[in-house]
């Protein structure tokens, strides 16, 4: 299918319409960085406001230009769709990079791309060298893209309220990898995707301030990091607001808080969407959420058991703080800390790292804020393995026939193993290239595999080789990784084939 | 004499006394300073009083650690640091833990003595006059350009109708 898509001529047209819908996101993305400022005048930082107000204006002319110039009544097709959000998820992260660049925070204009484009695709890994000294604005803005990018989906959100065909805005959820299937009608699923994002948001404020109060910081503080980490723990990002991540608080309550907001950020919306609606049974129920419980639970306990064994935790309180915390953290590809990222190395047991890096990558749930392979597709290529093996024990008259649950019971086809294969194998070819990528770099091997699997599963769990000092080719790789894994690889596939069609056969 | 002098001095040198680290060293290589005593120096990013004991999370050249230390020592502090303070600096001896027992597995120092070394100020940043001005000059043209093709639009449909699809 994508095979034939790629191979019909492209035209000015599919340009044009491509063009057209990245105007769109120019406008929200204008919208995002304009907000900051509020927190700029409440927090006295006036010296930020220009920093905001070039990159919201420049986000606003760009908008304004392709709209103008490219203006189309055309329909958007799968391709444009899958085209314009491989394009929109770097188009939009390079706009945001200019106040974070203009603002000092960054060494290099490439530090500031990274940084945007970690905010963007929910990853969390950070070059900035200094976050203790960062303006609240520019700390605000971090977390808010994380938010706004990953929690929400902000081209979903582009083109749902700004876009004028029900057809364009459900393509551009395939684009984004994500599934329709909330309600039938596309601005009322983006408008509960928003209400459940802002309803979440309020309850990790709540909970992360509580706490941060409870543990003796003033409310002040404690309200304006719960904020941020409610943003980021609910879009599994991991941008904290300090250099130390959650560590900084010593605090069991607040890690429990975080535990809450990233494993509610780690589950389908079509889940969230059917608990809400008085569909209890269906976390029990569902195939994702087994599959992802089941293996937070075993992946956790295999990570205590070697820390404990190796006698670097020896309390239960620890090695739940330490070992259950980093595996729930990595499983749903939030990246909160509560380790140095050099002790990860220098200190923990390789298998645990090995276990940390698998979790990364095999990630969260599908239509959901987390990153990786996702555990539906994990669920599913289980089954057809478990099918498989009966088939070959059974008859060969006897008919396997296979189903799971997922929000309704659905037949086990060999479309959506195939699917499921496909993304999987894409993934695990990017994680051996990441990898081997880093290893040329000097640093070793488990390393290197636990710092591509958190770029690539939009983690932010670091070992420090993520720093500014990182060479650039490596800086480079890593924002590639990002924005491939937040694009389920498909988008980056069909983009590829798009630019290759126009350099050989031309645009008509 | 000298003789004798020379031996107190390199005596003093070499007692088991703490021994002066930067917070990279200690992060850097945990295992060899665990359960020893070390000192410390580095600027406060953070105070959290719990009761009589106090957190007071310090950074040096990009590391940062917890101190746990008693409360009045904390309530010493006069400028925690971020982007408008410059924070206190603090210096003191401590026992350093890889993974702390008694605080859930976190690396941390014990404080023994803690004392404010140099104390913190206020950094102005002032507000550059002339970017803003570039700056609202761009956003007021983003404004009118926004405008004018939204105005030229309008027209261009006044005059030509769009094709019925």
């Amino acid at each position: 299918m994508w095979g034939a898509m790629v191979l019909t001529p492209l035209t000015k047209e599919d340009l044009r319409i491509v063009g057209f819908n990245l105007s769109r996101i120019s406008y929200v993305t204008g919208f995002v960085l304009f907000l900051p400022i509020i927190v700029a005048i409440f927090f006295n930082e006036f010296d930020n406001i220009p920093y905001f107000l070039i990159g919201s204006a420049i986000s606003f002319i760009l908008g304004s230009i392709l709209y103008h110039f490219l203006y189309t009544q055309a329909e958007m097709e799968l391709k444009h769709a899958l085209v314009m959000a491989a394009v929109a998820w770097l188009f939009a992260p390079l706009l945001a990079s200019i106040p974070i660049w203009l603002s000092g925070s960054m060494a290099s204009p490439l530090d500031a791309c990274f940084e945007s484009i970690s905010g963007f695709t929910g990853t969390g890994l950070t070059l900035a060298p200094d976050i203790d000294h960062m303006s609240r604005s520019i700390n605000f803005l971090r977390h808010f893209l994380q938010f706004m990018g990953d929690g929400i989906g902000i081209i979903v959100i582009s083109l749902s309220i700004l876009g004028r065909t029900e057809m364009s805005s459900v393509l551009a959820f395939k684009g984004e990898a994500k599934e329709v299937g909330i309600r039938p009608s596309i601005v009322r699923t983006s408008r509960i995707i928003i209400g459940i994002g802002v309803m979440f948001l309020a309850i990790g404020t709540a909970l992360f301030t509580v706490a941060g109060i409870q543990e003796g910081l003033d409310p002040g503080q404690a309200f304006f990091d719960g904020l941020n980490h409610a943003m980021t723990g609910y879009a599994t990002g991991g941008f904290t607001v300090h250099s130390q991540s959650l560590l900084y608080y010593h605090s069991l309550w607040v890690e429990v808080a975080a535990i809450v907001i990233m494993i509610i950020g780690a589950l389908n919306f079509n889940l969230h969407y059917a608990v809400l609606g008085g569909k209890r049974s269906e976390i029990l129920r569902n195939l994702e959420v087994r599959v992802l419980l089941f293996v937070m639970v075993a992946f956790g306990f295999l990570v205590s058991s070697n820390l404990f064994s190796s006698g670097l935790y020896p309390t239960a309180e620890s090695l739940f703080r330490k070992g259950f915390f980093q595996v729930i953290s990595a499983q749903t590809t939030t990246g909160f800390q509560t380790v140095p990222p050099v002790h990860l190395m220098l200190v923990w047991p390789v298998f645990s790292i090995l276990i940390l890096s698998l979790a990364m990558l095999l990630g969260g749930s599908a239509n959901s804020t987390s990153g990786g392979i996702k555990m539906l597709r994990v669920g599913v290529l289980f089954k057809s393995l478990v099918n498989e093996i009966k088939r070959s024990l059974l008859p060969r008259s006897a008919v396997v026939v296979g189903s799971f649950h997922h929000v309704e019971e659905t037949p086990l086809s060999d479309k959506i193993i195939r699917g499921s294969a496909v993304i999987a194998m894409g993934y695990l070819i990017l994680f051996t290239m990441g990898t081997m990528l880093t290893v040329l770099h000097g640093y070793g091997l488990e390393d290197s595999m636990f710092e591509t699997a958190s770029a690539l599963g939009n983690v932010g769990l670091t070992s420090g080789i993520t720093s500014p000092s990182m060479s650039p080719l490596l800086k480079v790789t890593y924002m590639f990784l990002m924005w491939a894994g937040k694009l389920e690889v498909i988008a980056v596939f069909v983009l590829i084939g798009f630019i290759l069609l126009a350099l050989r056969r031309g645009i008509k | 004499m000298k003789r004798a002098v020379l031996v107190i001095l390199l005596l003093l040198l070499l007692a088991p006394s703490a021994r002066a680290e930067t917070l990279r060293e200690l992060l850097d290589e945990p295992a060899s300073y665990d359960g020893r005593q070390v000192s410390f120096r580095g600027e406060v990013i953070g105070v959290i009083i719990k009761g009589d004991h106090a957190w007071v999370n310090i950074f040096d050249n990009g590391s940062a650690i917890g101190v746990w230390c008693r409360a009045e020592e904390a309530r010493e502090i006069s400028f925690i640091g971020d982007y408008t303070h410059r924070g206190d600096i603090v210096a003191g001896t401590g026992i350093f833990h890889l993974a702390c027992a008694e605080h859930g597995g976190d690396v941390d120092i014990h404080a023994i003595s803690l004392t404010v070394s140099e104390k913190g100020h206020v950094i102005e940043r002032p507000m550059d006059v002339l970017l803003f001005s570039v700056s609202a000059l761009i956003a007021l043209a983003a404004v009118l350009l926004s405008f004018y093709l939204w105005h030229l639009r309008k027209e261009r449909r006044k005059r030509v109708p769009w094709p019925f699809y």
